[in-house]
């Protein structure tokens, strides 16, 4: 079973199906095939994924009031607005040519809001089922980032749940020294940024003197490889949504 | 294997940063298989010379201005990184600073890949290395989570797993209690004895080290070489040279008079703690409810005692005018007592300032009353400028003064503190002995009535050591500041603190009776 997890597919391939896939959709409009490939990345992340439900949820959730608000405003304000402001009441005095106005308005509407619903999909779908440590090491073997970069990224990576640790930090120190700081003061902001580069600076000659240097060759531990199954996997979805795109009626 | 005399030979070594010349010719050679001992004044350039003895600096664009490094025999400038730090590693002098991954066993991994390692060979040369150090239970905490001592025993790992032949140790003992040092000191004499390992430390007290180094090497300014060799058999002989550059020498009672020096202005209380429970980590009442409940169904192994920190039920108080140390092991709460003290960490029971529950007083008012020296003095930087870092204190409590005034004012201050000549420098660009001090200092010239100070003169020569507290006891004395500090000295407790608090199972204990007679450490 654990051979059919999303992992496990090379990160960089999966970027770059990921990528193509939001390029191929943001050229048509079809609800079936965005909504389609938004209950995809669903099933792949609930069935063939380590995501936790939870996480799913908490991201989907202002998704999805994102792709309402679309919804709501496509709805009002699109291109024939005049039309929102009638009464709904009186529905059945609403001539014809009105009624189909509308709803062409419901459709572009539907379409503004699940578009962002399949680029959400996307977007969650990739960033829940990939390890970081694992895309970097996959950047730089596929696509030759370089260790430095690599490497430079990591440790920042591992820098960020200290961040909000950091920034109270600097707002205490200014408190306690006895100056003011207000909830959008730049101040501590600033001090923090400083404190990052002087950890940054530190770190690079730590990694220095451990051996590490950007043009001398080195082993891997983790080797990620683009095997038959990661490209199968990614022309499999990548031609799936071409043909959606061509063949869905709405 | 060929047997090299010199592990590490520094040449006629020139180095500057900017204008300032921070080493000036220097020569040394570092003999193979020995505990070498680097001491000198704050600010000396040990730490630039064991950048530039560890091939670190000068940067990759730059060179050095006169002179050669060799290491075991190599030039050093002719070595790659990963070549290097087969012959030489670094350990820093910030434990926070010196790991790129998350995880010792990630970080472990990364450097046996910088040194090409086959893949094959790496789990099984982690694990050796880990048995040997006894770090297994390390190898797959969050680096962040580890305590001081874990997090040096962990850099220690690494440089371990590199298989150097010399490690350079930048004051191994940042924030470490005198158990986990002598930890560290008997690794690093099994380290010598057993693979016939070169060390190089930096330290500013010889006392950890006495029984097992081999030679010191004092510093002076400018990295001038003022004694070379200095054996455990000379070592009586040079105690007028220790004294005169202001260098910690064993069993030198410089500053012992000054004990019990200040009367006690008065009996007011003006800090207690009373019932007092400190829980670790920024616990709030929901993760603990919810911690509980899964404590219940038995999911989550940490149990309610051992998130306790500190568990006080006898009230303290901390005297008007008087000044009390706290001693404790690493990690055993006291700066996050000093975090509670300041509404920082949720606490249960009273604490009171000045006979006002502090939860009734707002954290403006509080700080205005009660200020506070970080462990980490990068954590206290406001300005861009050592003169300014000051200058904003005092302004801040003498709204009237002109600013010529104001000027000399700092000026006198820095001065005192051996910092008058970096006044246009950032901050961060002092050593870590000059940057706690102006830590210090910066807090110190503002006009706060108690102050909490946490290792405020670790990494410091005796004389700023010195410097540092009689400026506070002269505060106290003119001003009835009140003082409360940490420190793993109990030397420097004993001699200059009213009273002395030890955290010794949660709660703290009176020992300033007991600290009389044993002034030394242990
Ligand atoms: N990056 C830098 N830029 C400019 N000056 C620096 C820099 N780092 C250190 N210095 C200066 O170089 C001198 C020597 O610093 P170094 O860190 O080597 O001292 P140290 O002997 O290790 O002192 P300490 O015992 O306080 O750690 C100091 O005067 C310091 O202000
Ligand atoms: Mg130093």
């Amino acid at each position: 079973m654990n051979n059919l997890r999303v992992e496990r597919w090379n990160p960089s391939v999966k970027m770059f199906t990921v990528l193509l896939s939001v390029i191929l959709l943001s050229f048509q409009y079809k609800i079936m095939v965005t909504l389609g490939v938004f209950l995809f990345c669903l099933i792949m992340m609930i069935f063939f994924s380590d995501a936790r439900f939870k996480s799913i949820i908490k991201i989907l959730i202002p998704a999805t009031f994102a792709a309402l608000g679309m919804f709501v405003m496509g709805l009002y304000y699109s291109k024939n607005n005049s039309i929102t402001s009638m009464d709904v009441s009186d529905i059945s005095s609403v001539p014809y040519a009105l009624r189909a106005a509308m709803s062409t308005n419901l459709i572009s509407a539907a379409q503004l809001g699940s578009r962002i619903l399949a680029y959400a999909g996307l977007g969650i779908f990739f960033s829940l089922t990939t390890d970081e440590e694992f895309f970097i090491s996959s950047l730089m073997h596929q696509c030759h980032l370089s260790p430095k970069f690599a490497y430079g990224i990591l440790a920042a990576v591992h820098l960020v749940p200290n961040l909000g640790k950091e920034y109270k930090n600097a707002v205490f120190a200014f408190r306690t020294r006895g100056i003011r700081v207000g909830v959008f003061s730049l101040k501590p902001v600033f001090a923090m940024l400083v404190n990052s580069i002087y950890w940054s600076e530190n770190i690079a000659m730590a990694m220095q003197s451990k051996g590490f240097s950007d043009n001398e060759s080195r082993t891997y531990y983790i080797e990620p490889k683009v095997g038959v199954y990661d490209i199968l996997l990614s022309i499999a979805i990548l031609s799936l949504i071409v043909f959606a795109i061509n063949s869905a009626p709405i | 294997m060929k047997v090299c005399e010199a592990a590490i030979t520094v040449e006629d070594v020139t180095f500057r940063y900017q204008k300032r010349v921070i080493l000036d010719h220097v020569s040394l050679t570092i003999p193979e298989g020995k505990i070498s001992l680097i001491m000198g004044a704050s600010g000396s350039g040990k730490s630039t010379l064991s950048h530039i003895a560890s091939g670190l600096l000068p940067e990759e664009d730059e060179s050095l201005e006169s002179g050669e490094v060799y290491v075991f025999n190599q030039n050093i400038r002719n070595l790659t990184n990963n070549r290097r730090a087969e012959y030489v590693t670094m350990m820093f002098q910030n434990p926070d600073l010196q790991f790129c991954m998350d995880t010792l066993r990630k970080e472990m991994r990364f450097c046996l890949e910088n040194i090409s390692v086959p893949k094959d060979e790496m789990d099984s040369r982690i694990e050796r290395i880990a048995e040997e150090l006894s770090v297994e239970s390390l190898l797959d905490r969050k680096l962040f989570t580890l305590s001081g001592g874990e997090k040096q025993k962990a850099a220690l790992c690494c440089l371990r797993v590199i298989k150097s032949r010399c490690i350079i140790l930048d004051e191994p003992f940042a924030n470490l209690d005198s158990i986990s040092a002598m930890n560290l000191i008997s690794l690093l004499k099994d380290l010598r004895d057993d693979f016939g390992m070169t060390i190089v430390a930096v330290d500013h007290q010889i006392d950890y080290w006495k029984d097992v180094f081999d030679s010191i090497i004092l510093l002076g300014s400018n990295g001038k070489i003022l004694s070379d060799g200095i054996t455990r058999d000379t070592l009586s002989s040079h105690s007028s040279l220790f004294i005169k550059e202001g260098v910690f020498f064993p069993d030198y009672e410089s500053f012992k008079q000054n004990r019990f020096a200040s009367s006690i202005s008065n009996d007011k209380e003006i800090v207690t703690l009373e019932n007092l429970v400190i829980r670790r980590g920024e616990e709030s009442k929901k993760d603990r409810r919810r911690r509980l409940k899964r404590n219940k169904r038995g999911i989550f192994k940490l149990d309610e005692a051992d998130m306790i920190l500190i568990n006080q039920k006898s009230k303290i108080s901390f005297m008007k005018g008087s000044m009390t140390a706290l001693l404790g092991r690493s990690g055993c709460g006291k700066t996050t007592l000093f975090l509670s003290l300041l509404k920082q960490h949720s606490y249960d029971g009273t604490i009171e300032y000045d006979g006002t529950d502090i939860k009734k007083i707002k954290l403006k008012e509080l700080s205005n009353n009660v200020g506070i020296v970080f462990q980490n003095p990068i954590n206290q930087f406001i300005t861009q400028n050592v003169l300014e870092e000051v200058k904003v204190s005092i302004k801040l409590w003498n709204k009237t003064i002109d600013s010529d005034e104001l000027d000399e004012m700092a000026l006198d201050m820095l001065e005192d503190y051996g910092l008058r000549d970096y006044k246009r420098q950032s901050p961060y660009l002092l050593s870590q002995g000059q940057m706690r001090r102006l830590a210090v200092l910066s807090v110190l010239a503002g006009g706060q009535k108690v102050l909490l100070l946490d290792e405020p003169t670790y990494g410091q020569d005796r004389k700023s050591t010195e410097t540092i507290m009689s400026n506070l006891k002269s505060k106290m004395e003119s001003d009835g500041l009140t003082v409360i500090f940490t420190t793993h000295d109990r030397k420097l407790a004993a001699s200059w603190a009213d009273s002395i608090y030890e955290l010794n199972d949660k709660s703290f204990i009176n020992v300033t009776e007991e600290s009389e007679g044993r002034e030394s450490f242990e």
